[in-house]
């Protein structure tokens, strides 16, 4: 075949002539083999290094500036170590695992963790409130625990993804219903359960109905058939 | 657990190896391709079975790219899944790939492709190996050995140690000769915003030709690589002014076993610029032609070969060399490959020469191509096979428009010669 606009001479099965880019006339398309496969090109993942470097640059501005300001208004830290504080637990939480093309959540997890626990117990030694090793640290701890526990087994253990979630619903639970009694425990409050007692019911439920999901194959093929994605 | 396993082989980088890795950028590597079109459609069960085969007869070739404190190597692995083919040949592969296979086995309807990052091997080890898988899988498909003459080696033989060996190490003289750093003219355009790869394939009956070439009185890569040069030239001359002109230069690979006798299967190939100095680029063709002719003349002996390659591996001789860390190599290499290695030249032209199959094979065989990546800082490329009776000259391009295309086609139409394009256009 030939071009209609140029007239070089042409494979048959080609979209657009290479030399003019002229699209090639419809008696023509889909004629014969066609040279590459017609398939859309993957996308590549972008490269954002030099818009977090600016972000970077930002939190470092603002958080440089809360200080200063705060420092010149009350010759002592204030307020700014709660704007600091929140901050840099957005800035490990959103930011800081984006340097990396693969960002492990196993290990920036604990990097968030560290931030908070830090935090908090700057605020307590602070105040002397004595909440953080009775209350805080063990809830929190607990919880950025089991937290962790899910994350390293999705991302390392292939499949038991219902045992893993139902799992971590049930610590969960059971978390509510501890730091309810601590918090009591550590504010000298009398020890009842109030508003533990719906999320722990929630949460006991949703695990155990998981588990009982993954442990049961006819359930399994029956939800896997409904909420497959 | 008892280790039936041997201990997987490593290799270090060949000398011309070693630029691959360190030149490598985001989107762009130094691959090439080689594919081979069969008489019917490609099954993929039987191709898995023959890539299994051909990778543990050449365990040089399928291996993966690890790194090193101080330099980078090659360590041996399984053959790769063959897969069907994408959206574009050549693909950019990332370090994540090569991490675990620097080689793609692909298929689509009657093609077998192989995809080869450029440190594992060249266009004569890529050729052997494509024609090895291509025989391992028509004996798998068809249930019978095919003669496989003296143009394929045993399939279900060992690697020998001359296959694997560096021969520039072997070959390396005392004299080197300073490699030539003055820029050539760049050619340039619109990038494709999704990096799209354009493949033009210019089909021509070998006969025609080489009695052009003959009548002429060269080569046909001296024919070709004057033609790119006069129609470069000619594009230069349109977008910039004349006291901007730089060199019109073409690089041509040349294959050091036609000179030095080696049977390796990596990396032995020097390259070679031909062309049109500053202030030559308003030649005619005729003149550059003969320029280009009697530049390869001068160029290809054995002796300024052996000298332009004592030059690299002098280089990764030296003691202080080998013991800077390998990211501030990295770094180093990088800088010389843009400023030597690719500025010097407008495009490469690789010429494959003509592929020889055994009688049986070639019935099963109706084409071969050749498609080399585009340069990284340059759009455009070519390689060039011939086989049956046919030549194909692939140009590959990243840029919107065809602007060399469209000048270089109708030259060798008006040439004489019989194209008939085919293109990957979208």
């Amino acid at each position: 075949m030939y071009c209609p606009n140029c007239g070089v001479k042409l494979e048959e099965g080609g979209k657009k002539c290479p030399l003019c880019l002229a699209e090639l006339p419809p008696s023509e398309k889909g004629k014969g083999r066609s040279f590459y496969p017609d398939l859309p090109r993957p996308r590549q993942k972008e490269d954002f290094r030099g818009l977090l470097f600016l972000i970077t640059l930002f939190f470092l501005i603002a958080g440089g500036c809360v200080l200063a300001l705060d420092l010149i208004q009350h010759r002592t830290v204030t307020y700014s170590v709660t704007v600091l504080t929140i901050l840099l637990l957005f800035y490990a939480a959103f930011c800081l695992p984006r340097w990396w093309r693969r960002p492990n959540p196993v290990i920036f997890l604990p990097v968030v963790f560290c931030c908070l626990m830090g935090a908090l117990l700057y605020q307590d030694l602070r105040t002397g409130g004595g909440w953080f090793l009775s209350f805080a640290l063990p809830v929190l701890g607990g919880f950025f625990l089991f937290l962790e526990a899910a994350v390293t087994l999705l991302e390392y253990v292939r499949g038991g993804r219902l045992y893993i979630f139902g799992g971590f619903f049930l610590a969960i639970g059971v978390l509510f219903f501890v730091s309810e009694l601590l918090y009591r425990a550590t504010f000298s409050m009398p020890i009842c359960l109030t508003y533990s007692i719906l999320p722990l019911i929630l949460f006991c439920t949703l695990g155990m109905g998981l588990i009982v999901i993954a442990i049961v194959p006819p359930f399994r093929r029956y939800f896997e058939r409904r909420f497959f994605f | 657990m008892a280790r039936n396993q041997r201990e997987k082989m490593w290799l270090r980088l060949d000398n011309a190896a070693k630029i691959f890795p360190a030149s490598m950028r985001r989107g762009w590597s130094n691959v090439f391709r080689l594919s081979a079109t069969l008489r019917e459609p490609v099954k993929p069960t039987f191709l898995a079975e023959a890539a299994r085969r051909a990778c543990k007869r050449y365990p040089s070739v399928c291996v993966r790219l690890k790194r090193g404190l101080f330099w980078y190597y090659l360590e041996e692995t399984g053959a790769p899944l063959p897969k069907e083919e994408g959206c574009q040949p050549l693909y950019p592969m990332t370090r994540a790939e090569m991490g675990k296979c620097a080689l793609r086995i692909l298929y689509y309807e009657n093609r077998i492709a192989v995809e080869f990052f450029h440190a594992l091997t060249d266009g004569t080890g890529g050729m052997t190996f494509l024609k090895t898988l291509v025989l391992c899988y028509l004996e798998v498909r068809y249930g019978k050995a095919f003669p496989r003459g003296e143009a394929i080696p045993d399939p279900d033989g060992a690697a020998t140690p001359e296959e694997l060996e560096d021969a520039f190490l072997r070959y390396a003289g005392k004299n080197a000769v300073p490699r030539d750093p003055s820029p050539a003219f760049r050619l340039q355009g619109k990038p494709e915003s999704d990096g799209f790869l354009h493949v033009t394939c210019a089909t021509v009956p070998v006969k025609e030709i080489l009695a052009l070439a003959r009548n002429k009185g060269v080569s046909l890569t001296a024919l070709l690589s004057a033609s790119f040069a006069y129609c470069i030239a000619k594009l230069q001359r349109e977008k910039v002014s004349p006291e901007r002109e730089k060199a019109v230069r073409v690089q041509i690979p040349v294959n050091l076993r036609r000179f030095f006798p080696s049977s390796t299967v990596r990396n032995f190939v020097a390259v070679v610029n031909v062309g049109l100095e500053k202030g030559e680029t308003d030649a005619d063709f005729d003149e550059i032609l003969s320029l280009v002719h009697h530049q390869m003349a001068l160029l290809i002996t054995p002796r300024n070969l052996k000298a332009t390659f004592t030059a690299n591996v002098k280089s990764e001789k030296g003691v202080v060399i080998r013991l800077v860390p390998l990211f501030l190599k990295n770094i180093v290499m990088r800088a010389v490959f843009d400023r030597v290695g690719e500025s010097s030249a407008c495009l490469c032209l690789s010429n494959l020469g003509q592929v020889v199959l055994p009688e049986d094979m070639a019935e099963q065989v109706t084409r071969f191509d050749f498609i080399i990546g585009p340069q990284a800082m340059a759009p455009y490329n070519c390689g060039v096979v011939s086989y049956g009776g046919e030549i194909r000259i692939s140009v590959v391009r990243n840029t919107r428009e065809p602007e060399l295309e469209r000048v270089l086609f109708p030259f060798l139409s008006s040439l004489g010669l019989d194209l008939t394009l085919e293109s990957n256009e979208r």
